[in-house]
């Protein structure tokens, strides 16, 4: 007995030890320091990613880096953040990205912009106060017009893949307050003067003021959305799942839903998978479609899950039955397991071509720069999902994002898929 | 009054908790069960098999836990504990891991309340009348956590 007293007594003792290693503590920055960690980057990208020279060559980035290198000095740590992120763009791939942890960086306008192709940047999501800006078009910033506002941003947006994941990134990044100015477009870092065109083509300018980042999705209470899918398909009617993945059926029982924006963990997912396949059974249902336009990504495998159990359905219809509805947001494993679906389930896939490719760099993993301990983040594999290279997987049936549907927040994507199944 | 407690205490909680897993897994059983299926339904058993064995396992338990109760036989506090640990176990799989719970929440609450009374009759007899050892407590968990897991092992196995 005293033994057993013992062996747990020193493994509390042990473990308590453990626990208290704490994070290295950040020291304020030299130029020293960060030239240190700029070296640091390019070194152990080159030695930890599969092939961190795929698309720029090696002496670009080299030159890059020297280049900051003269004018670390001169800059604020912001724009020092900033340049960091352009010589990471500058390898051009889809999951290599840095991000710093002061929390200043992220605090961000209360605005959510979506880009149009034929209509520009147009305010979605807002807070109450500016309600009236819903739907308007972005056309200055502190008096920058927002195609040059664009063309200093774009180099700087990290983890984009082809033009759809380059507009969604594009659309986020104009509300940082922080890095529009450490860009040159703002005069001050958390406050600037937003233009707005309305639809009486006259121009509303705005001041608005940067919110903490956890403060920026409470904030943003008045949205434009596509609200045809939430009166056929809605969380609240789900018959299983989570918010990130749950599934229903209409009420007539023919057509199943799957909205597929996250990833649980493999015993998650597999009970997830064998319960909607029961629910298929039992109800007969021969038409399923599955939503992956907000399938950020996670960890594919756990979405074969999914795939699989689906597979060996019987009662689905394989022919024509089976539709995955794909957007700009269709990102990393929501878009390897969009592959998945088209090759395993026959699928058909309807909306906008994803904003990962399919023969692309993926799997990331990740380090930390020893100074300033900003989290890079890198590739590790290659994967080939289609035999053709192509900008994102491209749909059966491509359906622009259209200002006029939000406008009458109509989800045509969806609709198509109804009015085929009902044909 | 003492001789009708000795007599037939144990009698009637016996029966009672096995007239309560009957019930339970009439209902349970009746949940599952479709009748008149225009298709093949082998799956779906299949399928509400792996989703739902966790809780089968624990009226299965219940009911020994009843059997050894009603015949007063000395393995009772074993089985009070296996069942409350098990119960304890698998409400917390429910709430906090499975996605897809394997009980309602009517079924989850029953149970809970099963396995608390279970662990509050072992938990006596282990402190005062020491009819129960250490051994068997260790045994009782090491049991059940075997118990709750084996339906997800199943599933691992199945896939």
């Amino acid at each position: 007995m005293k033994a057993i007293t013992y062996l747990i007594l020193s493994l509390l003792i042990y473990f308590s030890v453990s626990c208290n290693n704490k994070p290295a503590e950040k020291t304020p920055m030299t130029p020293d320091k960060w030239k240190s960690d700029l070296d640091y980057l390019v070194k152990t990208l080159k030695a930890r990613h599969i092939n961190p020279y795929h698309t720029a060559s090696k002496s670009d980035i080299y030159n890059r880096v020297d280049s900051l290198k003269k004018r670390i000095g001169t800059l604020s740590e912001h724009q020092i953040t900033v340049e960091f992120s352009k010589i990471v763009r500058a390898l051009d791939d889809s999951h290599t990205g840095i991000w710093t942890s002061n929390p200043s960086y992220y605090q961000s306008y209360a605005l959510g912009f979506f880009s149009f192709d034929d209509d520009g940047f147009r305010v979605l999501r807002t807070s109450k106060e500016n309600a009236s800006l819903l739907g308007t078009k972005l056309i200055r910033i502190d008096n920058m017009p927002i195609s040059e506002v664009i063309q200093r941003i774009e180099p700087m947006i990290q983890c984009a893949d082809n033009y759809y994941s380059i507009q969604a990134r594009l659309a986020d990044e104009l509300r940082y307050g922080v890095r529009l100015h450490a860009l040159g477009i703002t005069k001050n870092q958390n406050t600037a003067t937003f233009e707005f065109l309305l639809p009486d083509s006259s121009v509303q300018k705005v001041n608005l003021q940067t919110v903490a980042s956890h403060e920026y999705e409470p904030t943003l209470t008045e949205s434009l959305e596509l609200k045809d899918v939430k009166k056929t398909f809605t969380f609240q009617k789900a018959s299983l799942g989570t918010e990130k993945l749950w599934f229903q059926t209409t009420d007539n029982l023919k057509i199943g839903y799957i909205y597929f924006a996250g990833y649980l963990n493999n015993l998650q997912m597999r009970r997830f998978a064998i319960a909607v396949s029961r629910e298929l059974i039992k109800h007969n249902t021969q038409k399923l479609i599955i939503d992956v336009r907000y399938n950020g990504g996670g960890n594919f495998f756990n979405g074969l899950q999914l795939a699989k159990l689906l597979t060996i359905n019987d009662n689905l219809d394989f022919e024509n039955g089976i539709y995955v509805l794909t957007s700009r947001y269709t990102y990393s494993a929501g878009m390897s397991n969009t592959a998945h679906f088209k090759e395993l389930l026959n699928a058909k896939l309807i909306g906008e071509p994803t904003g990962a490719n399919p023969n692309d760099y993926q799997d990331a993993d990740g380090f930390s720069l020893p100074h300033s301990q900003m989290w890079v983040q890198y590739s590790k594999r290659h994967y080939r999902f289609q035999d053709s290279i192509s900008n994102g997987i491209i749909p059966d049936v491509h359906i622009k994002p259209k200002w006029s549907d939000y406008q009458q927040e109509h989800d045509e994507v969806l609709a198509w898929v109804l009015k085929d199944i009902r044909l | 009054m003492n001789d009708f407690r000795k007599k037939y205490l144990s009698q009637i909680l016996g029966t009672l908790l096995f007239v309560l897993a009957l019930i339970l897994g009439y209902f349970e059983y009746q949940r599952i069960n479709i009748e008149n299926s225009p298709i093949p339904l082998g799956d779906y058993y299949d399928y509400s098999i792996l989703l739902y064995a966790g809780h089968w396992f624990l009226y299965v338990l219940l009911s020994l836990v009843s059997i050894v109760t009603l015949f007063k036989l000395k393995a009772s506090n074993f089985f009070l504990v296996l069942f409350g640990i098990a119960s304890l176990l698998e409400f917390y799989f429910n709430i906090n891991i499975y996605v897809i719970p394997s009980m309602t929440e009517t079924q989850q609450y029953i149970l809970l309340a099963l396995g608390i009374l279970s662990l509050i009759f072992g938990a006596f007899n282990f402190l005062k009348i020491k009819k129960i050892s250490f051994s068997e407590i260790i045994l009782a968990i090491s049991l059940a956590f075997g118990i709750i897991y084996l339906p997800n092992g199943l599933i691992t196995f199945y896939f």
